[in-house]
Formats: C-alpha cells, structure tokens, sequence
C-alpha cells in the first residue's frame, strides 16, 4: 500500500451485491480551533453478509466512519450507500426508519436503557417497526444469546457480559442487513469478551448480516473477511485477513 | 401508533423516579399552590359572609346614620316593618378610675333587642343583657379581653367611659355582627344603650353612628325592603345594606387581599418557571444517552419529543396535584389557627 486511498473494493465475495458502499465520502466538522477533516475521500465497499473490521489508531476517524454508515452522521462530500439506500441527502426521520429497519448497532459502553428490563430493551426496535409480538421475538433473542432467565432484570442488576449480551439480542432483533459494533469488548474482561465475539459472529453468520467491527485487537481483525485500516482520515490498506485467505487458499 | 409508542416509553421512563424533578415539583406545587390556597380561603370566607348574611349585619336590613338617630316617624316606619334593633356605635377612651390607666375603645351601645340575629357569647356564660343592665347604681359592660388587660381591671372592676364609671362584668367570647363592623383601632366596649345616655358621649358633632337594624317578618325580600327604603329616604343620609352584603368592608378587604395574594402567587409562579425550565433542562440532559440510544434504535424526532414531553406534563401534573391539595386543605388549616390568641398576642 502507498498510503493513498485506494480504489473502490468491490464485495468482497463475487456475485453478492455490495451491502455498503462509500464514495469519495469527506466529513469535516467545525470546533472552536476551526473546521476538522475527520474524513478524507474514503471508497470502501462492503458486499451483503461479509464480515470487516476496522482498525486504526484512536483518532483516525473509525467510530466517525460507522457513524455515517448508520445514518448518525452525513457527509460533507461524497455518497453513502447502505442496503441499497443513499443516506447522504436522507431527512432525520427518514434515517431513524431507515436504523430501525436495516441496521443494529453493538457499542462498547452497552447503553442499555437502565429504566427498562432486559426484554423491554430487547423490545425496543421491534416495537417501533410495529411489531405485534415484539415481546415474544425479543424474549428468543435473549434465549438465543443465553438470557432467557435474566428477561426481566433491569440493566444494573446484569454483568458487563450480561449486558453486552442484552445489548446484541437488541442489535439483531429486527433481523438488520448491517451490524455495526464499535469495540463491542472494549468494557470486558478476555474471556467474557470472547464469548460475546463468539456470539457476534454466530448471529451474523446465522442471519447472513453484513457486520463492521472496529476493533484495537489484531487478533479479532484478523477472525474477519477483511481488514480496512484507517489512518488521519483516509483507508491506508484494505486487505484479507489472514483466516480469510487461508480460507480462501483452501 | 407513535403516540402508543411514546406513551409505553414515558411509562418506563418514569419508573426511574422522581430523581431530578424535586424542584421542578417544589416550585409548581407551591406557586400553585399559593394561588389555590388564597382563592379557597378567599372563596370560603366570601361563602361564610353569604351564609351568616343575618347574623354578621345584625339583621335582615340595617340602616345606618352618622351624627343623628331616627326621627320618631322614621322609627315608627322602622318599626312598621319588623322588629327593630338599635345600636350606637363610637370611638372613645376607657380609663381606670383608680390609676387613670387609658385605652382607645370601639364603643358599642346596644339595646335590649340585640343581636337580632347569631349569639352573643360571654365567657364562662352568662346573658348579655343582664351583664348590661344597671344594678345598684352602676351600668355594667363587657368588654374584649385586651381591655381589661391594658387597664389592669379584674373581673367586677370598674371602667370609665365619659362620665360614666360602669362595672367590667364579663369578657367577649364571641359578638356575632363583628365581622360586619369594619376596619377597628381598638378592642371592644361593650355597654347598654342607657349606659351611653349616662356617659355624656351624646353631645352635638360627636362622631357616633346610629345602627337601626331590622328582622324582617318570615318570607320577607329583605332586598325589596332595603331598596324601598333607600326610595324613601334619599335625602336622610340613610346608607342602607341587607344581608346579601352584609360586610362590605371585609368583603372588599378580601377582594383586595385575595387579588394581591394572587398576583403574589403568579409572580411566584413565574419566577420558579425559570427554576421549572433549568430543572426540565437539567433532567433533558441527565437523559442525552437514553436519547441518543433510542434515536440509534430507529426512533423518529416526533417519538422522542413526544415521550419526554408526556413525562414532563405527567410530572406536571403531579405537581399541580399537589398545588390543589394544599389549596383544598388550606381553608381548613387556617381555621384551625388560634386567631384570638395571635390577635390578643400582637
């Protein structure tokens, strides 16, 4: 890699429509010492299903990426296109639906709502699409991430791998296209860490979700199809990870 | 389907407490509260004016004159529409005739029809008029309790009024029309017509005011009698009042005090809007995260403003309860301060 941005990537696996694509995307934003480029002309595409982390130093515009792949953030330049929607010039509302529809989102801090149970939490996004047994499909979330005897038990009475587990049921619950985890065992011991990974994966695998994962750790990069690493704004290197060209050797 | 939405949220959210909305609740429940509390005392002593019309005035109709007392004929007309009832009311100074001790009285004369209406009270019981009536050469009078205080009189002393030295034979507990004499400088004296003859007090431009008050026979439009008279009599100087305002004076005060106390109450209330809008803000941004999280979940602006929104009016609500509460217990909890103690205290 020369440090330029690259290309645009098409997906990753051929013949699978791309999940994500960004193009020529900038975001910049202003503070007090005057405007900030967070982004610089990032082209990535992600194809339906492909499982990619995100790497980089603190600073260099990861979480800032997967804010406008959520509809969080709009660009100041440049398209983003997820689940074959364009979110650059979409109303507030219009991305709130668009979340609530296509994209989960796992962050490191949980945020769980503490005034609701677990199930209520769990709830959350299939009651807002308008589902009638929103209870019952979040109650097998939390059987099928391990929760089913914890449905009722608010935030503050979870462990952080309890929590993060509640948090995943709510991220996957409406069956989204897109996972988005930003250092989802930033908060976690090694191993209760590893089991919620575990389970990340397994769910994504299982319901054929496109998950992006922003990660510090090499070792989980290197678990995913590809590895996007970002530096000062701008994709640096895009590459397989080792597991998935090994994979692919075989 | 957002409001239902909303609605199941506001309830969830509001299981977290009341953390963060003590002064929001503080300042509505007592600045509503103020104004609940002055409009219910207000109304319930407007609605006890009304109920004791009779007994306040002293009668179904009174008709009132300073400087000079009825005529024969206007007596006679007085009398021709029921029972008549005559008192003399003034201002004048009580001394003790031992130590020449004074105190500023309202003097009350009355005759033996009074109280026409209600029931003059005296402590440890007894009758008015015998307290009043003249036994072995002296008048007797009763007085409120500060009048006996102020002149170091005991019981069965003696109490100078003009030329008149009467005997002090009991203490006011309860004089029924008080409420409808107006504004007062002193404590009660209370003496027989005929004691008022004996002081000398009747003397030309003397400032007394004749009070003709009339029990009308039952049925009687007592309103129809008092607006005959005031026909009658337009050039007699004659003010004229029925029991459906039988205390104006006081009717007035309360109006006044009820619309400053209220004003009171609504600059109150304005002023802890501003603590209302910090705590409301305050409370918004202890929420950011859940907000943030929710709008990351799917949730439209309309959803979230209309959540934060019933949780704010519910607590508002609350606190508006709560307002009403101490307006509907404060007619109560006034009645149940010791007037005559504080009265006599100050």
């Amino acid at each position: 890699m020369d440090g330029t941005t690259p290309a645009p990537q098409a997906g990753f696996e051929a013949g699978k429509a791309a999940s994500i694509r960004l193009i020529d995307v900038h975001l910049e934003l202003a503070s007090a010492a005057g405007p900030v480029n967070i982004l610089r002309g990032i082209d990535l595409s992600v194809a339906a299903g492909e499982v990619v982390s995100i790497v980089g130093p603190s600073g260099s515009g990861k979480s800032s990426l997967m804010m406008l792949i959520g509809g969080l953030e709009r660009p100041t330049q440049g398209r983003v296109e997820v689940a074959g929607r364009e979110l650059s010039t979409a109303s507030e509302d219009a991305l709130a639906l668009f979340r609530r529809d296509h994209v989960g989102i796992v962050f490191q801090n949980f945020h769980l709502i503490p005034t609701m149970t677990a199930l209520e939490n769990v709830a959350i996004p299939l009651e807002f699409a308008g589902a009638a047994d929103a209870f019952d499909r979040a109650a097998e979330r939390l059987r099928a991430v391990g929760l089913g005897h914890r449905l009722s038990h608010y935030p503050g009475q979870l462990s952080g791998g309890e929590q993060q587990r509640t948090a995943l049921a709510r991220a996957f619950a409406a069956d989204p296209d897109v996972i988005l985890a930003d250092e989802p065992t930033g908060n976690l011991d090694g191993e209760t860490g590893r089991q919620v990974i575990e389970l990340m994966f397994e769910l994504s695998r299982r319901r054929g979700a496109t998950l992006l994962l922003i990660t510090h750790d090499p070792a989980l990069a290197a678990r995913c199809d590809r590895i996007v690493r970002l530096v000062d704004g701008r994709i640096t290197d895009v590459g397989l990870a080792h597991s998935a060209a090994l994979a692919r050797l075989k | 389907m957002s409001f239902r939405n909303a609605a199941r949220l506001a309830r969830r959210e509001l299981r977290g407490g009341l953390k963060g909305f003590r002064i929001f609740l503080a300042c509505l429940a007592l600045g509503v509260g103020a104004i609940a509390a002055v409009q219910s005392v207000a109304d319930g002593i407007r609605r006890s004016i009304a109920e004791d019309g009779q007994a306040i005035l002293g009668g179904d109709v009174e008709l009132n004159r300073l400087y000079q007392p009825a005529t024969a004929e206007e007596q006679a007309q007085f009398e021709a529409a029921g029972r008549v009832s005559e008192v003399v009311e003034t201002r004048g100074m009580a001394r003790n005739p031992q130590d020449e001790a004074t105190t500023l009285v309202e003097l009350k004369a009355v005759d033996g029809a009074y109280p026409l209406y209600g029931r003059m009270e005296l402590e440890g019981g007894g009758d008015l008029q015998a307290a009043l009536t003249l036994q072995d050469g002296a008048w007797g009078a009763v007085a409120d309790p500060e009048v006996a205080a102020r002149l170091g009189l005991s019981a069965g002393g003696r109490i100078a009024v003009g030329d008149a030295v009467l005997q002090l034979r009991g203490t006011i507990a309860r004089e029924p029309d008080k409420a409808g004499s107006g504004f007062a400088i002193g404590p009660r004296l209370m003496i027989a017509r005929g004691a008022l003859d004996a002081s000398g007090l009747i003397q030309p431009g003397s400032m007394l005011t004749y009070n003709y008050r009339l029990a009308l026979p039952r049925g009687s439009d007592a309103h129809g009698v008092a607006e005959g008279f005031k026909d009658q009599f337009q050039d007699a100087n004659w003010r004229v009042r029925d029991d459906r305002d039988a205390a104006p004076s006081l009717r007035r005060t309360i109006d006044q005090l009820t619309m400053y106390l209220t004003l009171v109450g609504l600059t109150a209330l304005l002023v802890g809007g501003a603590g209302v809008g910090n705590a409301v803000r305050a409370w918004l941004d202890a929420r950011l995260a859940t907000i943030a999280t929710l709008k990351c979940l799917g949730a439209p602006g309309r959803l979230i403003f209309e959540t934060y929104l019933l949780q704010v009016l519910v607590l508002s609500g609350l606190g508006i309860a709560i307002g009403l509460l101490i307006g509907a217990a404060a007619p109560s909890a006034v009645a149940a301060v010791p007037v005559r103690r504080f009265c006599r205290i100050s």
